[in-house]
């Protein structure tokens, strides 16, 4: 390709737009709980400003790699060794809040479950790759990934963090339904998933209380709906054009976790439906070149992981985006990009960055994705493997 | 290893493409679910869930804010705001009203059965919050917190308070209950001094049994820097108090301006007040007569027509003026002088006080620039002071005026000033013709002591500088041989100019023949002037001549604070009976002595005298001060309070750890401590 490459614009712009619209909003929220607990209004908007600086300089940084560096096998598995490495390592940590998510450095920490979900995606699509052509095969490929997801899951859930481990499922059923899974091999996994579930929601009581409270948060208003009801409370009282910038007054008080999980309520209340729809039109946005950049990938590697990044940012944001506003029962996860908290959004602009390399193959002209190009892809594949398997290569049934 | 062979050979067709987009289809269904959600509750359920949140907003509390500190120039503290306890109870907490409010009345000496019945309204109207007692004695507060009641709650409250009593009282105003400025400088600038009130929210937990109670803190005020000297301040009353009583007067006010810069360094009115307990003064004690109290000036005014006459040129102080045996008429009014004088210069004319010779200046003057010379030194204007109700005098407008009116205003009729405006006409003479506004703020600081404001006083030229030189020779001449040869100071020449006026009575419209305002303003030293002084007696019963009752209340000022203020004596000091045997000194032994006796006598009074202050009365501060140290008192044992005040009182910063008692100070007691140094104390219960 003589042609210079450049990565998608409109994915770059809605990112960067996400990134420093959710430090203004950062800000709104925050500015009172900062000004109480830490002398200075600007305590949080100043930490998370600092990581939106670091994390976009690892989102160039990942921009200028090419994304086939990663599709190395020791790249691969050195990651989920090092992830699954740091989930144990959580344990050591003292909880906040009754959980240990964190890995306390002196001046930050790292939240390994967020760093699992890059990982993770990385894997399925190198796994996928060199299962292509096989997707269909339980053994080979539908119960190796789910077991990874799964080993990853169960830690993430121990720690407890239902909502990540539930991301992780997500990208999990995203990538291998589109890698070409079968859809009863799902279904498979899909029965003990839900068995785990209904076992936590019986043996674990406040999860309980969380579903009968998104069941009807008006029953209880000032005890397990509290947190539904003040975000309610907060989005409709925005009304269409909103309190305006920094006029909210849920935050004050009533909103737990206003410029962290429920920020959405803050941006409802304060700008309005305007802005409100305004940002699911940018996540919006950035599915489609999302999409699209999956679609016009070069390889299926490329095509799998970008389509693996893109749904776990989007459907992550419209998982908290529905918490907010009670559409499903409230799960602590932050909004990508958005909410406070530099150990979520390094690791998303980490994998923004990944996206915006694969992104730069969807501006040849005609496309590298069309239908006969990942045929003949998925066709080189498979002759390379049945080569491979002539030759007695072993190493590809690790997970046989 | 496993059977993979038999497994590939089934190859199924590619569905990738299709599969992705059916996932984006998916997330794009969910956006849409999201968007229908938004305006379901944004547009359609916007009403409800608006009342929602205003109903549960509006169940915050207001807390009081903490007001910026005043301080005099030199930064002591003139009011600040103290922690005291506020106690509330959320009455559907309380289940034995009877008991509980017995409990508490016991500790604050009130009432129990009205208490009882006011929790049990509250009760009955499901209120979440009641507010029983406030700013009380964190003493009290504890008694009541001691008893550990279920549903009663004690909130930290700011409360403003005066360490000085009444000192500056008409200066710095009050507070009402509510925390706002009701009078003074508090008034005027209470937006500025007064902080952001903080919130306190309470909510039910989800058992429902204990409150959940969050605040938002309040924010502090911006301080306010006065131009006012708190030892001049003290002087001014204290002169001014002692007059007021001797002279049995109705009441009495006196300005201390430093006519180079338009501040005003003291401004006191007897009677005064504790603004800690305002209400315990009568209203008309709380009134600042010196900028809302409207006399007719008399004979001080006449510095008007004199000033404009040589200003124009129609005359020279060395000009003789006939003043036809005390007897003039003008427009068929006869006005007659106190003493019948013949021919005078125009300056023994002025030291002498003749009507006739003002009525004649005015009369050469003529109207029109009469009104614009009035005018021009800021009478029937307010001087913008820094504080509330200000009165503009009475100055009737040029068209209106009768034709005898020259005659009437020349010598100070017909025409209502307030103290301050005369102060500012003489601080102009004083200042060489150029009139500075006289003000009362020199800056405002923000809470974290940034200057957020700084004067920058209206100037302008009303009278030429040879005009004033002429006007200041001639109001020497007023004290060396005129109506105030009691205005003569002790080592400092002294320029001004006496006032003695009947008041008009109400019902006879007439002027009194037993009511007068006497009246002193003047400035010293004459060559190079460093304070005007303006002192006003109201209805002195006795002699009511300004010379006699006020002009001695502007010496006795002046003499104390020429010193303080390091102003270089500039004429000999007057024998005093010790002194009689001794030869004529020469001026630079003058000044020797002069600071001998000043620090022998400083080193023997104490830094701030005694204050009157209400019931407080009768904390002393002992403590030596010699010329640039304090000797730092034994605050062992003492309480928060009487620290913190006698910290203010010495301009000492105290940096305080515990509550209690006092149990360990640093410096030790005795050592030397300078203005503004900080103290450390540790307090404690024992």
């Amino acid at each position: 390709m003589a042609r210079k490459l450049y990565p998608d614009k409109w994915l770059f712009l809605s990112t960067v737009g996400l990134a420093l619209f959710g430090l203004v909003m950062v800000y709104s929220a925050s500015a009172i709980t900062a000004q109480k607990e830490n002398g200075t209004q600007f305590y949080y908007v100043a930490k998370q400003g600092m990581w939106t600086g670091i994390g976009l300089l690892v989102m160039f940084i990942a921009m200028q790699l090419d994304y086939t560096w990663l599709r190395n096998r020791r790249v691969v598995y050195g990651l989920l060794v090092i992830t699954a490495l740091m989930l144990l390592a959580v344990f050591g940590f003292s909880p906040i809040n009754g959980a240990r998510r964190w890995i306390k450095l002196s001046r930050f920490s790292i939240q390994p479950s967020e760093i699992a979900k890059l990982t993770l995606t990385i894997f399925l699509a190198y796994f996928l790759e060199q299962r292509a052509g096989e997707e269909g095969s339980l053994l080979q490929t539908f119960l190796p990934c789910a077991f990874v997801t799964g080993f990853l899951a169960l830690l993430v859930v121990a720690e407890p963090d239902l909502g990540t481990a539930l991301m992780l499922a997500v990208v999990f059923v995203v990538v291998i339904f589109t890698a070409g899974a079968r859809l009863w091999h799902l279904g498979l996994a899909a029965a003990p998933a839900l068995l785990g579930v209904a076992g936590l929601l019986v043996f674990v009581p406040w999860r309980i209380r969380r579903m009968t409270a998104f069941v009807d948060p008006w029953a209880d208003p000032q005890g397990t709906s509290y947190q539904v009801v003040q975000s309610l409370i907060a989005i409709g009282s925005g009304g269409v054009h909103g309190l305006g910038f920094a006029q909210g007054k849920q935050k004050l008080f009533f909103l737990p976790f206003a410029h962290s999980d429920f920020i959405f309520a803050v941006i409802g209340e304060e700008l309005g439906l305007a802005g409100a729809l305004g940002v699911v039109l940018l996540f919006g946005l950035f599915l489609w070149r999302g999409i699209r950049t999956a679609l016009r990938a070069p390889d299926r590697f490329g095509m799998l992981l970008s389509l693996g990044l893109v749904t776990g940012i989007v459907a992550q944001a419209m998982f908290n985006i529905s918490v907010v506003l009670a559409l499903v029962p409230t799960k602590g996860i932050p909004l990508p990009f958005i909410s406070y908290g530099g150990s979520s959004l390094v690791p998303t602009l980490a994998a923004v960055g990944i996206l915006l390399n694969i992104s730069q193959y969807a501006s040849v002209p005609g496309g590298s994705g069309n239908l006969e190009r990942l045929r003949s892809l998925v066709a080189g594949a498979k002759q390379q493997r049945e080569r491979g398997q002539l030759a007695g290569d072993a190493r590809a049934t690790r997970f046989g | 290893m496993f059977a993979r062979p038999q497994v590939q050979a089934k190859i199924r067709p590619d569905t990738s493409l299709r599969r992705a987009l059916f996932v984006a289809a998916f997330i794009v269904l969910w956006m849409l679910a999201i968007g229908v959600r938004l305006v379901y509750l944004q547009v359609s359920l916007h009403d409800w869930l608006t009342e929602r949140a205003h109903s549960q907003q509006q169940g915050a509390v207001e807390t009081g804010f903490e007001r910026g500190q005043l301080a005099d120039r030199e930064g002591r503290q003139l009011a600040r705001s103290v922690e005291t306890e506020s106690i509330f109870v959320a009455p559907d907490e309380i289940k034995d009203v009877a008991a509980v409010s017995e409990l508490i009345s016991q500790a604050l000496g009130t009432d129990g059965a009205a208490l009882a019945k006011q929790i049990s309204e509250a009760k009955n109207d499901k209120r979440r919050f009641l507010w029983i007692a406030r700013r009380i004695l964190p003493e009290q507060a504890e008694r009541i917190s001691a008893c550990r009641l279920d549903g009663v709650h004690a909130q930290k409250e700011a409360k403003r308070f005066y360490p000085n009593g009444a000192l500056a009282a008409h200066v710095l105003g009050f507070v009402g209950l509510d925390n706002t400025g009701q009078a003074g400088i508090e008034q005027f600038y209470n937006q500025k001094i007064s902080g952001e009130p903080g919130k306190l929210f309470f909510e039910r937990d989800s058992r429902g049994k204990a409150y959940q109670s969050y605040e938002i803190p309040s924010q502090p005020g911006q301080s306010v820097v006065l131009t006012i000297d708190q030892m001049i301040q003290y002087r001014a009353e204290q002169a001014l108090a002692a007059a007021v009583a001797r002279s049995n007067a109705k009441s009495g006010t006196a300005i201390v301006l430093d006519p180079r810069t338009g501040e005003i360094l003291a401004l006191a009115n007897a009677p005064s007040f504790d603004p800690n307990q305002p209400g315990a003064a009568k209203a008309e004690t709380r009134i600042n007569q010196a900028l809302e109290y409207v006399y007719e000036p008399g004979s001080t005014f006449k510095i008007v027509a004199y000033s404009a006459a040589i200003e124009k040129g129609l005359v020279k102080p060395e000009d003789t003026i006939d003043c036809q045996m005390g007897s003039i008429t003008v427009a068929r009014r006869v006005i007659h002088d106190h003493h019948p004088f013949g021919l005078l210069t125009i300056a023994e004319a002025l030291a002498k006080s003749s009507n006739v010779g003002a009525i004649k200046l005015g009369l050469k003057v003529g109207d029109s620039s009469m009104f614009d010379f009035i005018k021009l030194y800021g009478f029937g204007s307010k001087t913008g002071v820094e504080l509330p109700s200000e009165s503009v005098g009475i100055l009737r407008p040029l068209k209106r005026w009768q034709p005898s009116s020259i005659g009437s205003i020349a010598m100070g009729q017909e025409i209502g000033v307030t103290p301050l405006q005369i102060a500012a006409a003489f601080a102009t003479v004083a200042n060489g013709g150029i009139r500075i506004a006289p003000h009362l703020v020199r800056e405002i600081r923000s809470a974290n002591g940034s200057s957020v404001y700084r004067p920058n006083p209206e100037q302008h030229r009303v009278i030429s500088t040879d005009t004033a030189n002429a006007l200041k020779g001639m109001l020497e001449g007023v004290t060396l041989n005129g109506t105030a040869k009691k205005a003569q100071l002790d080592g400092y020449t002294a320029a001004g100019k006496t006032g003695t006026a009947q008041k008009i009575d109400p019902r006879t419209h007439g002027y009194s023949a037993t009511k007068y305002v006497a009246s002193f303003v003047g400035f010293a030293p004459v060559s190079n002037p460093a304070v005007v002084i303006i002192v006003v007696i109201d209805e002195p019963a006795g002699s009511h001549h300004g010379g006699d009752v006020a002009a001695p209340v502007f010496r006795e000022i002046a003499e104390q604070i020429l010193p303080d203020m390091n102003v270089a004596p500039d004429t000999e000091v007057k024998p005093t009976p010790e002194m009689i045997a001794q030869a004529k000194e020469t001026p630079a032994a003058v000044t020797k002595r002069r600071e001998e006796a000043q620090l022998e006598n400083e080193a023997r009074k104490t830094t701030l005298p005694e204050v009157t202050r209400g019931d407080r009365n009768g904390e002393i501060v002992y403590v030596a001060a010699t010329k640039n140290a304090i000797l730092m008192p034994d605050l062992r044992g003492r309480s928060v309070r009487d620290v913190a005040r006698t910290c203010a009182q010495l301009g000492l910063q105290i940096e305080a750890r515990g509550d209690g008692r006092v149990w360990r100070q640093n410096p030790a007691p005795g050592a030397e401590v300078s203005n503004g140094q900080f103290v450390y104390l540790d307090f404690g219960r024992y």
